[in-house]
């Protein structure tokens, strides 16, 4: 094999909290684990760090980010090795500092050790758009943009992307629409994917269905898109979905048409009945 | 609640409950095709009408007020030349294809200057 190309470095934002950055950055970067890929997740929520339970890690936690940059551990020795995969690690953040504690020039540093080993590091950032935010983007120069169809997180991924778009080093992002409700969208109680996507001119990455098999996932440890077998939740295949297109394939957009649940086609039996 | 026949409505509440229980929020169920709001722009459309506005806002960092002051002096400077309706003046924020536009909308009634000579 030849010598080994340097690791993309992809940070997962959004501004608003709670659309699904944690839950992307871990299935992802999971996702691309599965297919083989070397992987390692880094939390930058230093205060409220999250990535360790959605991985399962909780337990393993020994250092720290914040201990690397202050150099009481090597950086191998804060990163916490998944269970699952051999290939996959996460960088905790730490749980009893605050965002002062890193800088953007100490994710540079810590980021480029970890490009000589991985071929992909992902980068949970924070909420919001002060110094967390611009600590998850420092080392990146990809994003992928985090937004639910909902007013609120549709304007602040607006306000994030004109953020990204000042970025030099930021080459390339991506939107990836989560916890979309085909039943809302066939009321027309909410915004589809290609009314977002007119908003914010930005380009797809992948769509994400509001699924109650993520908060599964999320009690147990265990990304839902490492779920096998033949009936896999549509969350895990739209996570799938996402993970092979990083890595160069073209994958189609999952088509959001769920299964007409009875009750819609009890009504629509009366209107039968009526016509 | 307890008005006439306790054990009745009791009953019938039961029944109804046993109904939700099955076939999921009852009031939808019945009110679907009553529903009054056919003409009313749906909440898809209030949230995608109501987005492009606040993001205009947004990204051209002109806030309504601004736009509010601005349309006054506006109207102060175009009265000094022609008479206008003040009423309709409308100065808006626009989506064009890559660049929002500030557009104003005035109905001239006549020139100030009593040019109208034929
Ligand atoms: N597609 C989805 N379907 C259902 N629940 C979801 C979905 N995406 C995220 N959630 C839930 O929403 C909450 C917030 O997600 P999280 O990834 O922590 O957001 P963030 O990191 O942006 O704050 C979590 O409880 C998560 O389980
Ligand atoms: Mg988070």
């Amino acid at each position: 094999m030849a010598t080994k190309t340097e690791g993309r470095v992809i940070v997962v934002t959004s501004g608003k909290g709670g659309v699904g950055k944690t839950t992307s950055t871990a299935n992802i970067g999971a996702g691309l684990a599965r297919m083989g890929y070397k992987v390692v997740l880094i939390d930058t929520d230093i205060g409220l760090r999250n990535l360790d339970i959605l991985m399962g890690l909780e337990n393993r936690i020994v250092y720290n980010i914040v201990d690397v940059v202050e150099e009481r551990c090597k950086l191998n020795q804060a990163l916490v090795k998944d269970k699952r995969m051999p290939n996959l690690c996460l960088l905790p953040a730490a749980q009893t500092r605050d965002k002062s504690a890193l800088t953007p020039e100490q994710m540079k540093t810590v980021v480029e050790e970890l490009q000589k080993e991985y071929d992909f590091i992902f980068i949970d950032s924070p909420a919001g758009i002060e110094q967390g935010f611009q600590n998850a983007v420092a080392a990146a120069t990809e994003a992928i943009v985090v937004a639910t169809p909902e007013m609120s997180s549709v304007r602040d991924a607006d306000r994030i992307i004109g953020l990204l778009e000042t970025k030099e080093e930021i080459t390339n992002y991506k939107l990836v629409l989560n916890r979309v409700r085909a039943d809302m969208i066939k009321a027309n109680d909410m915004m589809d994917v290609d009314d977002v996507l007119e908003i914010l001119s930005v380009k797809l990455l992948g769509i994400i269905p509001e699924d109650q098999d993520i908060i599964i996932s999320t009690n147990r440890g265990e990304p839902v898109v490492l779920r096998e077998g033949d009936k896999i939740p549509r969350a895990t295949l739209a996570y799938r979905n996402i993970a092979s297109r990083i890595a160069g394939e073209d994958v189609p957009f999952l088509e959001m048409d769920v299964p007409t649940p009875w009750v819609e086609r009890f009504k629509s039996l009366f209107r039968f009945g009526a016509a | 609640m307890s008005t006439q026949g306790p054990q009745q409505s009791k009953l019938v509440q039961w029944w109804i409950d046993l109904f939700q229980k099955i076939s999921g929020p009852l009031p939808q169920l019945l009110t679907d095709e009553a529903s009054p709001t056919e003409d009313a722009p749906s909440a898809k459309e209030d949230a995608k009408n109501r987005l492009k506005l606040v993001l205009m806002h947004d990204r051209t960092q002109i806030s309504p007020t601004l736009l509010e002051s601005m349309r006054d002096e506006l109207v102060q400077v175009i009265c000094k030349y022609v008479e206008v309706d003040q009423t309709t003046l409308d100065l808006c924020l626009e989506q064009e294809t890559n660049t929002i536009a500030l557009v104003a909308n005035i109905s001239v009634v006549r020139s100030k200057e009593s040019n109208t000579s034929a």
